[in-house]
């Protein structure tokens, strides 16, 4: 799969929060997004998976040649999209097991195989990242912590194979074990078939998962990109140095205040 | 079969009613309150939302009780995996299935005439004094319209320290038009007994029934009783009940009740808690849509120590739909270390929908812990965003929610309606 993100604008509730996003992401790639608190990263993500709250208000998403704008969310994930959300919603009444084999059904339903192994896969998943098999019989999210919820999300993108996952901020909050196994997940289906778009505000999950790209986000746009180093370089600088090279002088005075 | 008119013939209705004497002079002592009695009006709390006044009961007929039922030999029997079943057809017992082990269940009628036995005879003993009770107790004209019009009743009757194995299924059901069914369930555990009963309320899918149901419960010290009432009646129709339950020492009341049919519905249901230590769980399922009118109330009455009760009642409006949930905690003087809570949501799922949901407290007690909680509103976007983005189309994610919604409250319920509650909360979401 292949996503070509041209001039996105995008806004919320009349704000203006993308300005002119340009991107290139496919398949059998991982890329990092980092950028400081309020730089839109957020937004992207919920954009690129067709939240109806957000506003394309310029730009396109070209997957493989077709725009994506006028697709729903479910379209997109039928083509292979993925978001692993920041903050997993709880759905009361709705067991795991009930909302996966579902998932599942919908993913693959060109293939007869599509439910055949699915609970073996659903154990087998559970077990490589360290989840309760009770978990299958819970409500989704409900009660979950923030650590078991985010596995959650690890555990549906193992199963649901996406052509291209964008991962918001998935690692926030996490403590060191939880990230591990998260990194294991993304680890484990890194191949040419499966791509990634890690959104991170911290260096940390990159020790663990070695991205191809990373990009700089500042002010809805992306500023810079470039590989690995780039990451360390902001870990020696820190985001002062985003904003020292690409914001406008205003913006560093603003910041000091 | 004859038809009488449901109010202007009912002292000549009575009178060709079968059954022994004192079940004669309960019906007669309801009627003579009935008959000095007006329909409730708005200008009473409980029926402030719930306007009778367009009702013209009279014109509703009532089918002779003594006429034996040429639908009987069609009764569908259920499936289900009941110790024992009691069918009813458009008022008249048509027959039973099952053994109840030492258990009573049967029809009042067939019991009393059967006669024999200490055990049925002081099985119908106490139902007649809960009949008694209940025609006393009842502080609205349909609740005594039901006592004056009950032919017979079914009777499940469990004797101390006897826990039933498997539950009793009472069917109720009915395809007259224009007619009225009062339909009577009692149910009596004594001390340490355990029960799992349900009761169904049906109809054909047409024919305009009004059914005026009741329900007396009296749960003994330390005994468990689970009772689900389901109403699945035509979206013609109009339902009535008015169910009680006496609540003894350390006893456990789990009862939940799903509305989930009927043009019309009024349902009251009171939990007196009379013994120390007791545990009640009410829990409610109701959905309503078109232009129909859903007015539950629960009633938890503490006048005992250190009883506990719940009440869980969720409810769903779609189209023009209004439904009301009344939820009443009254802690009476000698009721300290009273927990008790009621939780009401709703959702909306038309604009033109209302759901309205008024808890209210009476306490008179110091040392209790009492709450409630309702939400109502909309579907939550950001779950259909997240359930979309998973692949499920936007109707998909919404009949997902909605049964969602009711889930926990259907677990509780006797497992042979699960599927049968799922199937008709989904036949509301997409009907």
């Amino acid at each position: 799969m292949k996503i070509e993100i041209h001039g996105l604008r995008a806004s919320i509730d009349g704000q203006q929060i993308l300005n002119g996003i340009d991107l290139e992401l496919e398949s059998g790639q991982i890329h990092a997004l980092m950028g400081p608190n309020g730089s839109g990263k957020s937004t992207l993500s919920n954009v690129i998976m067709g939240h109806p709250s957000y506003q394309v208000t310029g730009g396109d998403i070209v997957v493989d040649g077709e725009s994506i704008l006028e697709m729903e969310a479910d379209e997109r994930a039928r083509l292979g999209l993925f978001l692993a959300f920041q903050y997993p919603v709880e759905i009361p009444g709705v067991t795991v097991g009930r909302f996966l084999k579902r998932a599942n059904e919908i993913r693959f339903a060109d293939k007869a195989t599509a439910t055949k192994g699915f609970v073996k896969e659903l154990r087998a998943g559970m077990d490589f990242l360290e989840m309760d098999q009770q978990f299958i019989n819970r409500y989704l999210n409900e009660g979950f912590s923030g650590g078991e919820k985010k596995r959650m999300e690890i555990l549906q993108m193992l199963l649901l194979k996406p052509s291209f996952a964008v991962m918001d901020e998935t690692d926030s909050g996490l403590d060191i074990d939880a990230l591990k196994v998260v990194a294991k997940g993304i680890n484990k289906l890194r191949d040419p078939s499966f791509g990634a778009l890690i959104i991170t505000h911290y260096q940390r999950i990159l020790d663990y998962v070695k991205p191809d790209r990373v990009h700089i986000m500042y002010k809805g746009r992306v500023v810079t990109s470039g590989d690995e180093s780039l990451v360390h370089t902001l870990e020696a600088e820190g985001y002062d140095w985003v904003r020292q090279q690409f914001g406008s002088p205003d913006d560093v005075l603003e910041e000091a205040r | 079969m004859s038809l009488q008119r449901a109010v202007a013939d009912l002292a000549a209705y009575q009178e060709s009613l079968p059954g022994p004497g004192w079940l004669g002079d309960v019906r007669r002592r309801a009627r003579d309150r009935f008959e000095r009695m007006q329909w409730p009006t708005t200008s009473e709390e409980e029926w402030r939302r719930t306007n009778l006044s367009a009702f013209e009961f009279d014109s509703y007929r009532v089918i002779d009780g003594t006429s034996s039922d040429d639908g009987s030999g069609d009764v569908q029997r259920d499936g289900g995996s009941w110790a024992r079943q009691l069918h009813y057809h458009n008022g008249v017992f048509t027959g039973s299935e099952g053994d109840a082990g030492g258990a009573i269940v049967d029809d009042l009628i067939a019991l009393a005439d059967a006669g024999s036995g200490a055990h049925c005879e002081s099985a119908v003993a106490s139902v007649r004094s809960v009949l008694e009770a209940a025609v006393d107790r009842a502080d609205n004209r349909i609740e005594l319209w039901n006592l004056a019009l009950m032919s017979s009743a079914a009777v499940v009757y469990v004797p101390r320290n006897l826990a039933m194995d498997g539950a009793v299924l009472v069917e109720v059901n009915a395809d007259a038009d224009e007619a009225v069914v009062a339909p009577q369930v009692v149910v009596i555990l004594e001390e340490g007994a355990q029960a799992d009963v349900v009761v169904r309320c049906r109809s054909s899918e047409e024919g305009e029934l009004l059914v005026a149901g009741a329900e007396q419960l009296v749960v003994g010290a330390n005994a468990r009783l689970r009772l689900t009432l389901l109403q699945r009646l035509n979206d013609d129709s109009l339902y009535f009940h008015h169910g009680h339950a006496e609540i003894g020492r350390d006893a456990v009341l789990h009862r939940s009740e799903a509305a989930l049919g009927s043009d019309f519905v009024k349902t009251r249901f009171t939990s007196d808690i009379s013994g120390a230590g007791a545990d009640v769980d009410l829990n409610g399922i109701y959905f309503a849509l078109g232009e129909q009118h859903m007015d539950l109330r629960t009633v938890q009455n503490h006048r005992a120590a250190r009883a506990t009760s719940r009440a869980y009642y969720r409810g769903a409006v779609r189209d023009e739909a209004h439904s009301i949930y009344q939820g009443l905690i009254s802690v009476a003087p000698g009721a300290p270390g009273t927990d008790a809570y009621l939780t009401n949501k709703n959702l909306i799922l038309s604009e033109a929908a209302r759901a309205d949901s008024i808890p209210s407290l009476n306490i008179r007690t110091d040392d209790v812990r009492c709450s409630h909680g309702s939400t109502t509103g909309k579907l939550d976007p950001s779950q259909v965003f997240y359930l979309q983005s998973r692949g499920y189309s936007l109707n998909e994610a919404r009949r997902l929610l909605v049964q969602g919604h009711f889930e926990d409250l259907i677990a509780q319920t006797n497992e042979s309606l699960h599927d049968e509650l799922r199937e008709l909360i989904a036949r509301r979401i997409d009907g």
